[in-house]
Protein backbone atom coordinates (compact mmCIF):
# COMPACT_ATOMS: atom_id res chain seq x y z
CA UNK A 1 0.00 0.00 0.00
CA UNK A 2 1.50 3.30 -1.39
CA UNK A 3 0.70 6.37 0.10
CA UNK A 4 1.02 10.05 -1.04
CA UNK A 5 0.25 13.36 -0.40
CA UNK A 6 -1.32 15.65 -2.46
CA UNK A 7 -3.18 19.32 -2.90
CA UNK A 8 -6.90 19.43 -3.46
CA UNK A 9 -6.24 20.28 -6.79
CA UNK A 10 -4.28 17.36 -7.31
CA UNK A 11 -6.83 15.18 -6.04
CA UNK A 12 -9.61 16.51 -8.53
CA UNK A 13 -7.47 15.74 -11.37
CA UNK A 14 -5.44 12.40 -10.90
CA UNK A 15 -8.59 10.62 -8.61
CA UNK A 16 -11.11 10.22 -11.30
CA UNK A 17 -14.01 8.76 -8.79
CA UNK A 18 -17.32 7.45 -10.32
CA UNK A 19 -19.97 4.83 -9.40
CA UNK A 20 -21.18 3.76 -5.79
CA UNK A 21 -18.61 4.42 -2.80
CA UNK A 22 -19.30 3.99 0.82
CA UNK A 23 -18.09 6.42 3.15
CA UNK A 24 -17.09 5.91 6.46
CA UNK A 25 -14.57 7.03 9.31
CA UNK A 26 -12.26 6.43 11.90
CA UNK A 27 -10.23 8.34 14.53
CA UNK A 28 -6.75 7.70 16.30
CA UNK A 29 -8.45 9.33 19.49
CA UNK A 30 -11.36 7.60 19.92
CA UNK A 31 -12.15 4.14 17.63
CA UNK A 32 -9.24 1.19 17.03
CA UNK A 33 -7.38 1.32 13.82
CA UNK A 34 -9.94 -1.32 12.67
CA UNK A 35 -13.16 0.72 13.75
CA UNK A 36 -15.52 2.49 11.38
CA UNK A 37 -18.37 4.78 11.09
CA UNK A 38 -20.03 4.83 8.06
CA UNK A 39 -21.42 8.04 7.33
CA UNK A 40 -23.32 7.28 3.89
CA UNK A 41 -23.12 6.85 0.46
CA UNK A 42 -22.16 8.74 -2.50
CA UNK A 43 -23.51 8.22 -5.87
CA UNK A 44 -21.67 9.58 -9.19
CA UNK A 45 -23.82 8.53 -11.69
CA UNK A 46 -21.25 8.27 -14.92
CA UNK A 47 -19.23 5.44 -16.44
CA UNK A 48 -15.46 5.27 -16.21
CA UNK A 49 -14.69 7.07 -19.43
CA UNK A 50 -16.80 10.08 -18.33
CA UNK A 51 -15.61 10.39 -15.16
CA UNK A 52 -11.68 10.58 -16.37
CA UNK A 53 -13.07 12.72 -19.52
CA UNK A 54 -14.63 15.53 -16.83
CA UNK A 55 -13.01 16.26 -13.51
CA UNK A 56 -16.50 17.24 -11.91
CA UNK A 57 -19.30 15.18 -12.10
CA UNK A 58 -22.67 15.76 -10.29
CA UNK A 59 -23.08 13.21 -7.49
CA UNK A 60 -25.36 12.75 -4.67
CA UNK A 61 -24.97 12.13 -1.00
CA UNK A 62 -27.19 10.16 1.24
CA UNK A 63 -25.84 10.69 4.21
CA UNK A 64 -26.64 7.45 7.04
CA UNK A 65 -29.31 8.09 9.52
CA UNK A 66 -29.23 8.84 12.83
CA UNK A 67 -30.92 5.55 14.04
CA UNK A 68 -28.00 3.78 12.19
CA UNK A 69 -25.24 6.09 13.73
CA UNK A 70 -26.77 5.54 17.21
CA UNK A 71 -27.03 2.01 16.79
CA UNK A 72 -23.29 1.81 15.43
CA UNK A 73 -21.80 3.84 18.33
CA UNK A 74 -23.86 1.94 20.91
CA UNK A 75 -22.02 -1.26 19.81
CA UNK A 76 -18.87 0.34 19.93
CA UNK A 77 -19.66 1.60 23.28
CA UNK A 78 -20.92 -1.88 24.59
CA UNK A 79 -17.82 -3.23 23.39
CA UNK A 80 -15.57 -1.11 24.54
CA UNK A 81 -17.08 -1.34 28.32
CA UNK A 82 -16.87 -5.25 28.00
CA UNK A 83 -13.24 -4.75 27.39
CA UNK A 84 -12.72 -2.68 30.06
CA UNK A 85 -14.75 -4.88 32.43
CA UNK A 86 -11.81 -7.75 31.16
CA UNK A 87 -9.75 -5.71 31.93
CA UNK A 88 -10.34 -5.30 35.31
CA UNK A 89 -11.38 -8.61 35.78
CA UNK A 90 -14.78 -7.49 37.20
CA UNK A 91 -17.79 -9.78 35.81
CA UNK A 92 -20.24 -8.12 37.41
CA UNK A 93 -23.71 -7.53 35.63
CA UNK A 94 -24.07 -4.37 33.84
CA UNK A 95 -26.20 -1.87 35.75
CA UNK A 96 -29.35 -0.46 34.76
CA UNK A 97 -28.40 3.30 35.13
CA UNK A 98 -24.77 2.17 32.81
CA UNK A 99 -27.05 1.10 30.22
CA UNK A 100 -29.24 4.76 30.20
CA UNK A 101 -25.85 6.07 29.84
CA UNK A 102 -24.76 3.65 27.22
CA UNK A 103 -27.77 5.40 25.35
CA UNK A 104 -27.68 8.85 26.19
CA UNK A 105 -23.70 9.19 25.28
CA UNK A 106 -24.72 6.85 21.68
CA UNK A 107 -27.42 9.56 21.28
CA UNK A 108 -25.18 12.40 21.91
CA UNK A 109 -22.70 11.14 19.41
CA UNK A 110 -24.86 10.42 16.90
CA UNK A 111 -26.06 13.89 17.23
CA UNK A 112 -22.57 15.16 16.73
CA UNK A 113 -22.00 13.23 13.93
CA UNK A 114 -24.93 14.37 12.00
CA UNK A 115 -24.58 17.79 12.94
CA UNK A 116 -20.74 18.08 11.58
CA UNK A 117 -22.00 16.40 8.42
CA UNK A 118 -24.59 19.10 8.08
CA UNK A 119 -21.89 21.81 8.46
CA UNK A 120 -19.92 19.66 6.03
CA UNK A 121 -22.25 20.16 3.08
CA UNK A 122 -22.94 23.75 3.99
CA UNK A 123 -19.06 24.51 3.69
CA UNK A 124 -18.71 22.91 0.48
CA UNK A 125 -21.79 24.83 -1.04
CA UNK A 126 -23.40 21.21 -1.20
CA UNK A 127 -26.28 22.60 0.55
CA UNK A 128 -27.58 26.39 0.53
CA UNK A 129 -27.39 27.94 3.66
CA UNK A 130 -30.29 29.82 5.75
CA UNK A 131 -29.22 33.29 6.22
CA UNK A 132 -31.30 35.93 8.46
CA UNK A 133 -30.66 39.45 8.07
CA UNK A 134 -31.15 41.60 11.15
CA UNK A 135 -30.78 45.41 11.14
CA UNK A 136 -32.70 48.59 11.31
CA UNK A 137 -35.08 46.45 13.39
CA UNK A 138 -36.32 44.17 10.90
CA UNK A 139 -35.72 40.63 10.22
CA UNK A 140 -35.45 39.17 6.26
CA UNK A 141 -34.54 35.55 5.79
CA UNK A 142 -36.19 35.51 2.32
CA UNK A 143 -32.47 34.41 0.48
CA UNK A 144 -33.26 36.61 -2.85
CA UNK A 145 -34.27 39.87 -1.00
CA UNK A 146 -31.07 39.06 1.89
CA UNK A 147 -28.56 38.66 -1.15
CA UNK A 148 -30.07 41.81 -2.67
CA UNK A 149 -29.96 43.89 0.27
CA UNK A 150 -26.22 42.94 1.23
CA UNK A 151 -25.46 44.02 -2.35
CA UNK A 152 -27.13 46.96 -2.99
CA UNK A 153 -24.07 49.25 -2.56
CA UNK A 154 -21.28 46.70 -4.97
CA UNK A 155 -19.18 46.34 -1.62
CA UNK A 156 -19.66 44.73 1.92
CA UNK A 157 -17.32 44.45 4.57
CA UNK A 158 -18.22 41.08 6.61
CA UNK A 159 -16.94 41.07 10.30
CA UNK A 160 -16.50 37.51 10.79
CA UNK A 161 -16.55 35.16 14.16
CA UNK A 162 -15.71 32.11 14.46
CA UNK A 163 -18.53 29.95 13.53
CA UNK A 164 -19.05 31.82 10.58
CA UNK A 165 -15.72 31.34 8.98
CA UNK A 166 -16.53 27.65 10.24
CA UNK A 167 -19.55 27.56 8.88
CA UNK A 168 -17.32 28.77 5.37
CA UNK A 169 -20.16 31.72 5.46
CA UNK A 170 -17.24 34.17 3.38
CA UNK A 171 -16.69 31.58 0.71
CA UNK A 172 -20.27 30.79 0.70
CA UNK A 173 -20.82 34.69 -0.01
CA UNK A 174 -17.50 34.96 -2.62
CA UNK A 175 -19.00 32.53 -4.71
CA UNK A 176 -22.97 33.55 -4.52
CA UNK A 177 -22.58 37.53 -5.14
CA UNK A 178 -19.08 37.14 -7.29
CA UNK A 179 -20.14 40.24 -8.79
CA UNK A 180 -19.87 41.93 -5.40
CA UNK A 181 -16.83 43.45 -3.61
CA UNK A 182 -16.42 41.72 -0.17
CA UNK A 183 -13.90 43.08 2.71
CA UNK A 184 -13.63 40.10 5.07
CA UNK A 185 -12.34 41.44 8.67
CA UNK A 186 -11.00 38.99 10.92
CA UNK A 187 -11.02 40.43 14.79
CA UNK A 188 -7.80 39.02 16.44
CA UNK A 189 -10.22 37.26 19.47
CA UNK A 190 -10.92 34.78 16.56
CA UNK A 191 -7.34 33.89 16.44
CA UNK A 192 -6.78 33.53 19.84
CA UNK A 193 -9.82 31.27 20.19
CA UNK A 194 -8.33 29.41 17.40
CA UNK A 195 -5.04 28.99 19.13
CA UNK A 196 -6.69 27.61 22.30
CA UNK A 197 -8.48 25.19 20.28
CA UNK A 198 -5.40 24.06 18.79
CA UNK A 199 -3.65 23.38 22.47
CA UNK A 200 -6.64 21.90 23.60
CA UNK A 201 -6.69 19.04 20.28
CA UNK A 202 -2.78 18.56 20.56
CA UNK A 203 -3.44 17.39 24.63
CA UNK A 204 -6.24 14.93 23.20
CA UNK A 205 -4.17 13.90 20.35
CA UNK A 206 -1.22 12.95 23.18
CA UNK A 207 -3.34 11.40 25.81
CA UNK A 208 -5.35 8.90 23.70
CA UNK A 209 -2.06 7.98 21.28
CA UNK A 210 -2.23 4.32 20.82
CA UNK A 211 -4.93 3.97 23.82
CA UNK A 212 -8.31 5.56 22.02
CA UNK A 213 -11.40 5.87 24.03
CA UNK A 214 -14.66 6.21 23.26
CA UNK A 215 -15.15 9.69 25.07
CA UNK A 216 -13.09 11.56 23.03
CA UNK A 217 -15.46 11.85 20.01
CA UNK A 218 -16.82 15.02 21.24
CA UNK A 219 -12.76 16.09 19.18
CA UNK A 220 -15.24 15.71 15.77
CA UNK A 221 -16.93 18.94 17.41
CA UNK A 222 -13.04 20.89 18.01
CA UNK A 223 -11.09 19.67 14.75
CA UNK A 224 -13.02 21.72 12.56
CA UNK A 225 -12.73 24.93 15.00
CA UNK A 226 -8.75 24.50 13.79
CA UNK A 227 -9.04 22.44 10.32
CA UNK A 228 -11.53 24.02 8.44
CA UNK A 229 -11.08 27.36 9.40
CA UNK A 230 -7.56 27.45 8.51
CA UNK A 231 -8.68 26.35 5.01
CA UNK A 232 -11.67 29.01 4.96
CA UNK A 233 -8.85 31.48 5.90
CA UNK A 234 -6.01 30.05 3.81
CA UNK A 235 -8.60 29.82 0.39
CA UNK A 236 -9.87 33.06 0.91
CA UNK A 237 -6.74 34.91 1.34
CA UNK A 238 -5.12 33.47 -1.89
CA UNK A 239 -8.22 35.10 -3.48
CA UNK A 240 -10.20 38.23 -1.70
CA UNK A 241 -9.04 40.82 0.83
CA UNK A 242 -8.78 39.56 4.27
CA UNK A 243 -7.87 41.57 7.14
CA UNK A 244 -6.69 40.61 10.11
CA UNK A 245 -8.30 43.28 12.97
CA UNK A 246 -5.43 43.39 15.79
CA UNK A 247 -6.20 44.94 19.16
CA UNK A 248 -4.18 46.06 21.53
CA UNK A 249 -2.18 43.69 23.62
CA UNK A 250 -4.00 44.30 27.15
CA UNK A 251 -7.61 43.46 25.62
CA UNK A 252 -6.27 40.20 24.42
CA UNK A 253 -6.04 38.87 28.06
CA UNK A 254 -9.60 39.73 28.18
CA UNK A 255 -10.28 36.54 25.59
CA UNK A 256 -11.32 34.36 27.52
CA UNK A 257 -14.75 32.62 27.45
CA UNK A 258 -17.19 32.63 24.85
CA UNK A 259 -19.36 35.61 26.19
CA UNK A 260 -16.75 37.87 26.71
CA UNK A 261 -15.24 36.94 22.89
CA UNK A 262 -18.50 37.40 21.51
CA UNK A 263 -18.37 41.03 23.32
CA UNK A 264 -15.34 42.08 22.16
CA UNK A 265 -16.14 40.83 18.45
CA UNK A 266 -19.14 43.08 18.80
CA UNK A 267 -17.47 46.12 19.84
CA UNK A 268 -14.29 45.38 17.26
CA UNK A 269 -17.49 46.13 14.46
CA UNK A 270 -18.23 49.37 16.61
CA UNK A 271 -15.09 50.39 16.64
CA UNK A 272 -14.77 49.49 12.64
CA UNK A 273 -17.13 52.00 11.91
CA UNK A 274 -16.28 54.61 14.38
CA UNK A 275 -12.48 54.39 13.41
CA UNK A 276 -13.11 54.78 9.64
CA UNK A 277 -15.98 56.71 9.08
CA UNK A 278 -18.07 53.43 7.98
CA UNK A 279 -22.03 54.03 7.94
CA UNK A 280 -23.44 51.42 5.64
CA UNK A 281 -22.21 48.02 4.05
CA UNK A 282 -20.94 46.51 7.51
CA UNK A 283 -22.44 43.12 8.37
CA UNK A 284 -21.38 41.26 11.00
CA UNK A 285 -21.30 37.92 9.77
CA UNK A 286 -22.40 34.95 12.80
CA UNK A 287 -23.51 31.31 12.81
CA UNK A 288 -24.62 32.44 16.34
CA UNK A 289 -28.53 33.47 16.24
CA UNK A 290 -28.19 35.41 19.94
CA UNK A 291 -24.64 37.09 18.99
CA UNK A 292 -26.56 38.31 16.40
CA UNK A 293 -29.67 39.43 17.86
CA UNK A 294 -27.58 41.11 20.49
CA UNK A 295 -25.50 43.32 17.63
CA UNK A 296 -28.83 44.38 16.22
CA UNK A 297 -30.00 45.15 19.46
CA UNK A 298 -27.28 47.55 19.51
CA UNK A 299 -28.00 49.11 15.88
CA UNK A 300 -25.21 46.97 14.07
CA UNK A 301 -26.70 44.85 11.23
CA UNK A 302 -25.56 40.95 11.35
CA UNK A 303 -26.63 38.47 9.03
CA UNK A 304 -27.15 35.12 10.68
CA UNK A 305 -26.19 31.61 8.96
CA UNK A 306 -27.93 28.69 9.70
CA UNK A 307 -27.56 25.04 9.17
CA UNK A 308 -30.86 23.63 7.63
CA UNK A 309 -32.13 20.20 8.71
CA UNK A 310 -30.07 17.25 6.88
CA UNK A 311 -31.79 15.71 3.83
CA UNK A 312 -31.99 12.31 2.94
CA UNK A 313 -30.27 12.47 0.27
CA UNK A 314 -28.50 15.66 -1.44
CA UNK A 315 -27.94 16.62 -5.07
CA UNK A 316 -24.61 18.22 -5.54
CA UNK A 317 -25.83 20.26 -8.41
CA UNK A 318 -27.29 23.26 -6.85
CA UNK A 319 -29.21 26.73 -7.99
CA UNK A 320 -27.85 29.92 -7.65
CA UNK A 321 -31.24 32.28 -7.96
CA UNK A 322 -29.09 35.22 -7.67
CA UNK A 323 -26.85 34.78 -10.51
CA UNK A 324 -29.15 32.06 -12.21
CA UNK A 325 -26.71 29.82 -12.81
CA UNK A 326 -26.05 26.37 -11.87
CA UNK A 327 -23.27 25.29 -8.87
CA UNK A 328 -22.05 22.34 -8.86
CA UNK A 329 -19.32 21.07 -6.00
CA UNK A 330 -16.87 18.04 -6.77
CA UNK A 331 -17.01 15.28 -4.49
CA UNK A 332 -13.59 15.87 -3.75
CA UNK A 333 -14.05 18.92 -2.40
CA UNK A 334 -16.98 17.27 -0.05
CA UNK A 335 -14.41 14.35 0.76
CA UNK A 336 -11.50 16.80 1.66
CA UNK A 337 -13.41 18.71 4.25
CA UNK A 338 -14.63 15.57 5.73
CA UNK A 339 -11.20 14.09 6.00
CA UNK A 340 -10.57 17.16 7.80
CA UNK A 341 -13.40 16.51 9.96
CA UNK A 342 -13.28 13.44 10.71
CA UNK A 343 -9.37 12.72 10.40
CA UNK A 344 -9.24 9.69 7.99
CA UNK A 345 -11.97 8.66 5.50
CA UNK A 346 -12.41 5.55 4.17
CA UNK A 347 -14.30 5.55 0.76
CA UNK A 348 -14.81 1.75 -0.58
CA UNK A 349 -16.65 -0.11 -3.28
CA UNK A 350 -16.51 -3.28 -4.80
CA UNK A 351 -12.52 -4.22 -5.63
CA UNK A 352 -11.46 -0.77 -4.56
CA UNK A 353 -10.46 0.79 -1.73
CA UNK A 354 -9.05 4.37 -0.67
CA UNK A 355 -8.22 5.82 2.52
CA UNK A 356 -7.99 8.88 3.13
CA UNK A 357 -5.98 10.65 6.06
CA UNK A 358 -5.57 14.08 7.35
CA UNK A 359 -3.90 13.97 10.91
CA UNK A 360 -1.13 12.63 10.14
CA UNK A 361 1.90 12.16 12.59
CA UNK A 362 4.89 12.10 10.29
CA UNK A 363 3.80 15.66 9.08
CA UNK A 364 4.15 16.95 12.36
CA UNK A 365 0.94 19.18 13.08
CA UNK A 366 -2.41 18.65 11.51
CA UNK A 367 -3.58 22.05 10.11
CA UNK A 368 -0.32 23.89 8.99
CA UNK A 369 -0.56 22.37 5.39
CA UNK A 370 -3.82 22.19 3.13
CA UNK A 371 -2.01 18.60 2.02
CA UNK A 372 -4.20 15.38 2.39
CA UNK A 373 -2.42 11.84 2.24
CA UNK A 374 -4.34 9.17 0.09
CA UNK A 375 -3.69 5.40 0.82
CA UNK A 376 -5.08 3.12 -2.20
CA UNK A 377 -6.09 -0.11 -0.77
CA UNK B 1 -36.19 28.26 -19.43
CA UNK B 2 -38.02 30.57 -18.09
CA UNK B 3 -39.46 29.40 -14.66
CA UNK B 4 -42.28 32.28 -13.42
CA UNK B 5 -43.56 31.55 -9.11
CA UNK B 6 -47.62 32.82 -9.46
CA UNK B 7 -48.96 33.74 -6.43
CA UNK B 8 -51.99 31.48 -6.57
CA UNK B 9 -53.96 33.82 -4.24
CA UNK B 10 -53.22 37.02 -5.82
CA UNK B 11 -52.73 35.51 -9.49
CA UNK B 12 -49.59 37.40 -9.61
CA UNK B 13 -45.96 36.46 -10.37
CA UNK B 14 -44.34 36.55 -7.75
CA UNK B 15 -40.11 35.36 -9.20
CA UNK B 16 -38.79 34.73 -12.02
CA UNK B 17 -35.79 32.16 -12.28
CA UNK B 18 -34.02 31.41 -15.66
CA UNK B 19 -31.54 28.86 -16.80
CA UNK B 20 -29.44 29.87 -19.29
CA UNK B 21 -28.49 27.66 -22.19
CA UNK B 22 -31.33 25.00 -21.56
CA UNK B 23 -34.72 24.91 -23.77
CA UNK B 24 -37.35 22.78 -22.76
CA UNK B 25 -37.39 19.58 -25.36
CA UNK B 26 -39.15 17.59 -22.21
CA UNK B 27 -42.34 18.96 -22.77
CA UNK B 28 -42.26 19.14 -26.77
CA UNK B 29 -46.25 17.24 -26.22
CA UNK B 30 -47.15 20.92 -24.68
CA UNK B 31 -49.59 22.43 -27.06
CA UNK B 32 -49.18 25.97 -25.97
CA UNK B 33 -45.76 27.49 -25.34
CA UNK B 34 -45.48 27.41 -21.79
CA UNK B 35 -47.42 25.10 -19.31
CA UNK B 36 -48.40 26.20 -15.51
CA UNK B 37 -47.61 23.11 -12.57
CA UNK B 38 -48.52 23.36 -8.83
CA UNK B 39 -44.70 24.00 -7.20
CA UNK B 40 -45.58 20.92 -4.87
CA UNK B 41 -46.34 18.67 -7.65
CA UNK B 42 -43.42 19.63 -9.98
CA UNK B 43 -40.62 17.74 -7.90
CA UNK B 44 -42.64 15.03 -8.62
CA UNK B 45 -43.05 15.10 -12.45
CA UNK B 46 -39.62 15.94 -12.75
CA UNK B 47 -38.84 12.80 -10.19
CA UNK B 48 -40.83 10.91 -12.70
CA UNK B 49 -39.39 12.12 -16.18
CA UNK B 50 -39.61 9.76 -18.87
CA UNK B 51 -36.24 7.45 -18.46
CA UNK B 52 -35.24 8.22 -22.27
CA UNK B 53 -35.80 12.26 -22.51
CA UNK B 54 -34.19 12.36 -19.13
CA UNK B 55 -30.78 10.67 -19.92
CA UNK B 56 -30.60 13.74 -22.38
CA UNK B 57 -27.47 15.27 -21.63
CA UNK B 58 -27.55 19.27 -21.52
CA UNK B 59 -24.62 21.31 -20.75
CA UNK B 60 -25.42 24.65 -19.31
CA UNK B 61 -23.05 26.67 -17.84
CA UNK B 62 -21.62 26.05 -13.99
CA UNK B 63 -19.66 27.10 -11.33
CA UNK B 64 -18.02 24.66 -9.25
CA UNK B 65 -17.89 25.40 -5.70
CA UNK B 66 -14.34 25.97 -5.30
CA UNK B 67 -12.04 29.35 -4.06
CA UNK B 68 -11.37 30.50 -8.23
CA UNK B 69 -7.52 30.35 -7.27
CA UNK B 70 -7.73 27.02 -6.62
CA UNK B 71 -10.36 26.25 -9.76
CA UNK B 72 -8.19 27.54 -12.06
CA UNK B 73 -5.30 25.45 -10.93
CA UNK B 74 -7.06 22.50 -10.76
CA UNK B 75 -8.65 23.40 -14.61
CA UNK B 76 -5.30 24.03 -15.79
CA UNK B 77 -3.85 20.91 -14.37
CA UNK B 78 -6.44 19.03 -16.08
CA UNK B 79 -5.64 20.64 -19.22
CA UNK B 80 -2.06 20.02 -18.96
CA UNK B 81 -3.07 16.11 -18.10
CA UNK B 82 -5.18 15.62 -21.21
CA UNK B 83 -2.82 17.65 -23.77
CA UNK B 84 -1.17 14.97 -24.96
CA UNK B 85 -3.76 12.65 -24.63
CA UNK B 86 -5.27 11.99 -28.65
CA UNK B 87 -8.40 10.65 -26.52
CA UNK B 88 -9.32 14.32 -25.49
CA UNK B 89 -12.80 15.01 -27.30
CA UNK B 90 -14.54 18.32 -28.48
CA UNK B 91 -16.87 17.27 -25.46
CA UNK B 92 -14.46 17.00 -23.10
CA UNK B 93 -12.98 20.79 -24.66
CA UNK B 94 -16.61 22.15 -23.96
CA UNK B 95 -16.69 20.55 -20.67
CA UNK B 96 -13.70 22.27 -19.33
CA UNK B 97 -14.80 25.62 -20.27
CA UNK B 98 -18.07 25.33 -19.30
CA UNK B 99 -18.91 22.33 -17.24
CA UNK B 100 -19.94 19.01 -17.10
CA UNK B 101 -22.57 17.33 -18.74
CA UNK B 102 -25.71 17.20 -16.64
CA UNK B 103 -29.11 15.46 -16.75
CA UNK B 104 -32.19 17.31 -17.52
CA UNK B 105 -34.00 15.91 -14.69
CA UNK B 106 -30.79 17.08 -12.22
CA UNK B 107 -30.67 20.85 -13.28
CA UNK B 108 -34.84 20.74 -13.53
CA UNK B 109 -34.64 19.52 -9.78
CA UNK B 110 -32.03 22.05 -8.44
CA UNK B 111 -34.57 25.05 -9.91
CA UNK B 112 -37.29 23.47 -8.49
CA UNK B 113 -35.67 22.48 -4.94
CA UNK B 114 -34.34 26.59 -4.51
CA UNK B 115 -37.99 27.68 -5.64
CA UNK B 116 -39.38 25.61 -3.10
CA UNK B 117 -37.26 26.45 -0.31
CA UNK B 118 -37.81 30.50 -1.54
CA UNK B 119 -41.71 29.66 -1.50
CA UNK B 120 -43.39 28.26 1.19
CA UNK B 121 -45.79 26.72 1.80
CA UNK B 122 -45.53 25.35 -1.76
CA UNK B 123 -49.47 24.65 -2.04
CA UNK B 124 -50.13 28.45 -2.39
CA UNK B 125 -47.50 28.86 -5.27
CA UNK B 126 -47.79 27.72 -9.16
CA UNK B 127 -45.15 27.87 -11.76
CA UNK B 128 -45.02 28.99 -15.54
CA UNK B 129 -42.31 26.79 -17.76
CA UNK B 130 -41.79 28.24 -20.25
CA UNK B 131 -38.25 28.81 -23.04
CA UNK B 132 -36.87 32.28 -23.14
Amino acid sequence: MNSRSLKLEEFIVEYPLWGDWEVSYTDGTHLQPNEYVKLGVVTIDASEQTARDHPILPFTFRPETSEKIECCFFKLLKKEQQANKTKQNQNQPAKQNSQESTERRANRAKKLIRDELADSVIRTGILRPNLCLMQDRTTETDFLTVMKQVSKYGSLISVVDTSALRRGAPSFLHKTLSQVQIWTIVPVFVMTEVQRQVTELNAIWTASKNNPKLKNYKVLGKRPQVSTISRELSHLRQWRPVEILTTLPEHLGQSNGQSKIDRLIIESVKNLKRDRGLHHGVYLLTGDKDMASLATLENQASLHIDVPSLPSEISSTRYNPYSSRLVLTPIHYLLWDLTQVFSTIRLKKKHHTYKLCYYSQSRGGFFAREVLEITEC
Amino acid sequence: MKLEVIKTSENAIVETYSVADISTPIFSDWEESSQIFDLNELSRIVTNFDADEAEMNVAPRVDFYLPNPLKNRMLAQFAELHSDSQELSDQTADGLNEGPYLKLSTVLSAVITEISRNHQPDTDYQVRISDE
